[in-house]
Order: C-alpha cells, then structure tokens, then sequence
C-alpha cells in the first residue's frame, strides 16, 4: 500500500440543511433547499433570501465560558469537528499526539464578534468586550479543536475567501503526504450574518434577489449562506491497520491563483487548477465522473467555470455530470469546499448526482447542462470538487470512492 | 482595612464569583488559583467588569500568574486603589 494515500475517516458538518453529516447529505441527495426567506435578519439590504443555519443552540454544546471565547463560526467549526472526531473513532486508539494537526479555513474569521465590538463602540461609552480579538483569530477555532482532541502538531487558520476551506484540506493532506503527521483534522467555517458583513455584500451586488440558480439563464447571483465542515483525513495505512471506516479518499488537490482581477475570475486560473488536481490524483479528465462545481450563481463566476470545465472536459465521448451545491444550501464562504466536499463524496458513494436546482435552462454563455433540478442515478469513483475564491484564488479537490483493500498484505 | 477598602474587596470577590461560579464554595484567600481553574481568560474578565464598575483603568498582563485568590484579590485590590487615587488627583 502506498503510504501517501490519505482515507476520510471522519466526516463532520453544520449547515443550513442540518447539524450533521447524516442530515445535510440526506437532505442534499434527496435535491432539498435550504434557501430561506431571512428578512427578519436584514436591515434594509436588497436581497431577501439566504441559508442561515437554523436550529443551532450553542447552549447545547457549548458551557457560558465557552460561549464567550468562541465566536458563531469557531463554534459551528468546534461542533462539526466533534462529529468527525467521534466518527473516525481516534479517542479510542494510541495516537501520537504531536502527529496529529488541524488546518480550518475561514474567509472571514470574527465576522459577529467585530461586528457586535463595532456596534458596542458606536453606541457611545461602549467597548468591546474583552475577548473580542481571542473570539475573532483566524485560528480560534483549529486551535479550539487542538485543545479538545489534544492535537499537538501544526495546527494554524487558513484565509483563502470562499476556497479557504479547499486550501486547508489540501494542506492537511499535503502534510500527511509530506510525513510530518499521520491525522488531519481539516475543513472550513464561516458565519454570515452579522449585520455589518451583509451590509458589505449588499454593497457588492453579487448577492441575488431571488434565489441561486448556478449555470442557468436568469441567474442574478450568489446566496449567502454558512456553516463548517470538517474532515479527518489519516494516512491509509494507519487507518487501514486500524480498521476504521472509510467514507472515501482524498486523492490529491490543485491550487493556482489568477494573479490578476480581485473580482473577475480568469477561466485558465480555473482549468489550471483542475488540472493540478487531477495530475496531483494520478487521474484523467476521462476518469472524472462527476464535478461539484463552485457554481455560485453569479453571472461572472459561471460563465467562466462553464468555460474551464468545456476546456477540460473537451475530449471526453460523454459529458461530465457536473452540479452545483449552492443552489441547495447557499455559498457557505470559507466553509463551502468543506460542505461541498462532503456532498461530493457522499454523492460517490451513494451513486446519486445532487441537483442544481431552480434551472431554468441553459445559458449560451455557460452552455452547460448541470443536473438540472432532480438528482439523477449514476454510478461514480472520482470526482472533483471546485472553490474558486475572490482574489483569484482556485483549489480543486479530487476525491475518490472508498477503495476496497485487495489483501492483508496490501495493509503493510 | 478601611472601610472602602473592605467593600472594594467585596465587589472583587462577587466579579470571581461571577467568572467562576461552579467554584462559588472554595473561595477562601488560601484557595490556590489552579484550584479554581483561573486562567487568562478569568483574569481579562474579571477586570473588565471591576474597571466598569470602578470606573478606572486596570493596567494587568493577563498572563500574570497568582499563586492564591488572596494574591490575586490583593493584586487587583491595589491596582483599583492606586488608580481611583490617581483619577482624584488628575481631576
């Protein structure tokens, strides 16, 4: 067995379909919405739908001292890493615990905790409360997680807008590969919305007035949404020695940036990343069965991703089933390569391309048909799973089904 | 032990409650601050609320470390006197 292959062992997610993996999987496979009327948390934006998470009380996970160290996202981070921690099952063997790191990602750490310093500021006399810069560190919640599972490696925050979630899986994954830590606990976690952060995308004009419809005709932009996923990601050999439960593997990762627009993504800089992963994962555009798209639902990011995806996929006989997740739970920002990941390989592994739901039909300047509106049977091994980020960053992951061992011999 | 200074002592000891109240039945000043699990956090906390309620400003590295609840109660206690006084003589 090759000992750079990394297996998911865990698996952890809180999101606008659900507070775990169970939920949000089923919810997604089944081409269910978690777009919501949220006007009564706005204060005058234009857009009126989202995809808050719902149903999260931080008094069940969390005691008062806790509450008032961790802010919304280190919380929704901490709580989806219990899930995949408790998945994987590595409380229960000897782990060295300075092999062991975590990697979250977040595009904007602290967004509620500033925003209420901010608030408390310009009310006069205020001040923020004493916590609010622990609260609002980019590694808050790694270093949340590092505590409670005792994790004494590399353990760090990763800020890469909406693919920071991607980059930090594909570090973690990197250093296993490099053999500096047999475990990873990696992923994304992000809260949108605080008032002030609405605002600013109000402002931005990307956000819809109506729904997301990625890929489609009439497509008027992005939904914001939010939450954290998590995996545990640990060396194959290690977790094949132990017997834990595979729910898929991570073959390999692709990161390039534009190096040009901060807000107008660049096809190539796209294709060039699914590429890396793809030559990263040993795999070709022929093996890729499947695509889960950044798919935003803006008109620039579609437009252009449809172009990447044409490039790529060019060659093939048959088209690749691509789909995109944010139409059923909104853009989860940093958090989004995290949640789309686990979809993705839930979507392997149950042999079900999810939706790209509220398709109205194709633009002729996306010409791309993704899985429009319900999902469809199709049996899968590999997979790709694209963030493409504001600054023009792109990671692509490469997932693979969870591969069978031949032998006993192969566990050695 | 004025009688100001015996109802400063008071309030610190309610804000130490206040942060720690799963503890509320070990507060005596022999109490080792391990004990009661004091940390950072405890102490950045504690004297937010003592400065909001003396009106004064607390110069404190939160990572300073007290062996006893009665070191840290004298800490703070001498920190809010020094500084109420030196509010009175700048005003």
């Amino acid at each position: 067995m090759d000992e750079r292959f990394v297996e998911i062992t865990g698996r952890g997610a809180v999101s606008c379909l659900g507070v775990t993996v169970p939920e949000l999987t089923r919810a997604v496979l089944a081409g269910n919405s978690g777009i919501v009327d949220v006007s009564e948390l706005l204060t005058g934006q234009k857009f009126r739908f989202g995809a808050p998470v719902r149903g999260f009380d931080a008094g069940a996970h969390f005691d008062a001292r806790a509450r008032t160290t961790l802010d919304r996202f280190a919380q929704f981070g901490v709580v989806a890493s219990r899930e995949a921690w408790l998945e994987a099952g590595l409380e229960k063997t000897n782990f060295d615990a300075s092999r062991v790191g975590v990697v979250m990602g977040s595009a904007a750490p602290g967004s509620d905790i500033l925003n209420d310093a901010f608030t408390r500021i310009l009310r006069g006399n205020g001040r923020p409360l004493p916590t609010t810069i622990p609260m609002a560190m980019g590694n808050a919640t790694a270093s949340r997680i590092a505590s409670e599972i005792g994790a004494k490696g590399p353990v760090f925050g990763i800020t890469a807008a909406c693919a920071s979630a991607a980059n930090a899986i594909i570090i973690g994954h990197q250093l296993i590969r490099s053999g500096l830590i047999d475990v990873a606990v990696v992923g994304g976690a992000d809260s949108s919305f605080a008032d002030g952060f609405l605002r600013g995308w109000d402002e931005l004009r990307v956000v819809s007035s109506d729904t997301c419809r990625p890929f489609s005709v009439g497509r008027r932009g992005l939904i914001i949404g939010e939450g954290a996923g998590v995996f545990v990601l640990e060396r194959a050999g290690r977790a094949h020695r132990r017997g834990a439960a595979i729910h898929g593997r991570l073959l390999g990762g692709g990161m390039t940036c534009d190096a040009g627009e901060l807000l107008n993504p660049d096809p190539s800089g796209m294709a060039a990343a699914m590429r890396a992963a793809m030559a990263d994962a040993g795999v070709e555009a022929a093996d890729v069965d499947y695509v889960n798209a950044h798919g935003t639902g803006t008109i620039a990011n579609d437009a252009a991703e449809a172009r990447a995806l044409r490039e790529i996929f060019a060659s093939r006989p048959e088209p690749v089933a691509v789909s995109s997740t944010k139409s059923q739970i909104g853009h989860a920002m940093g958090a989004s390569g995290a949640l789309e990941g686990i979809v993705t390989i839930a979507a392997l592994a149950a042999g079900v391309v999810p939706p790209t739901l509220n398709f109205l039909g194709v633009d002729p300047a996306c010409g791309l048909e993704p899985t429009p509106n319900a999902p469809c049977q199709r049996r899968m091994n590999v997979a790709l799973s694209n963030s493409f980020a504001f600054g023009g960053l792109n990671a692509t992951l490469a997932f693979s089904r969870a591969v069978a061992w031949a032998s006993e011999a192969d566990k050695d | 032990m004025s009688d100001a200074n015996t109802k400063i002592r008071e309030t610190i000891v309610q804000c130490l409650q206040q942060e720690k109240p799963t503890f509320a039945d070990k507060f005596q000043e022999t109490t080792l601050c391990s004990a009661i699990e004091m940390d950072s956090i405890d102490i950045i906390q504690i004297v937010f609320r003592l400065e909001d309620i003396f009106k004064v400003s607390i110069d404190v590295d939160p990572s300073n470390r007290f062996e006893t609840i009665g070191q840290l109660l004298d800490f703070l206690e001498n920190m809010i006197v020094e500084s109420s006084q030196t509010k009175s003589i700048a005003s």
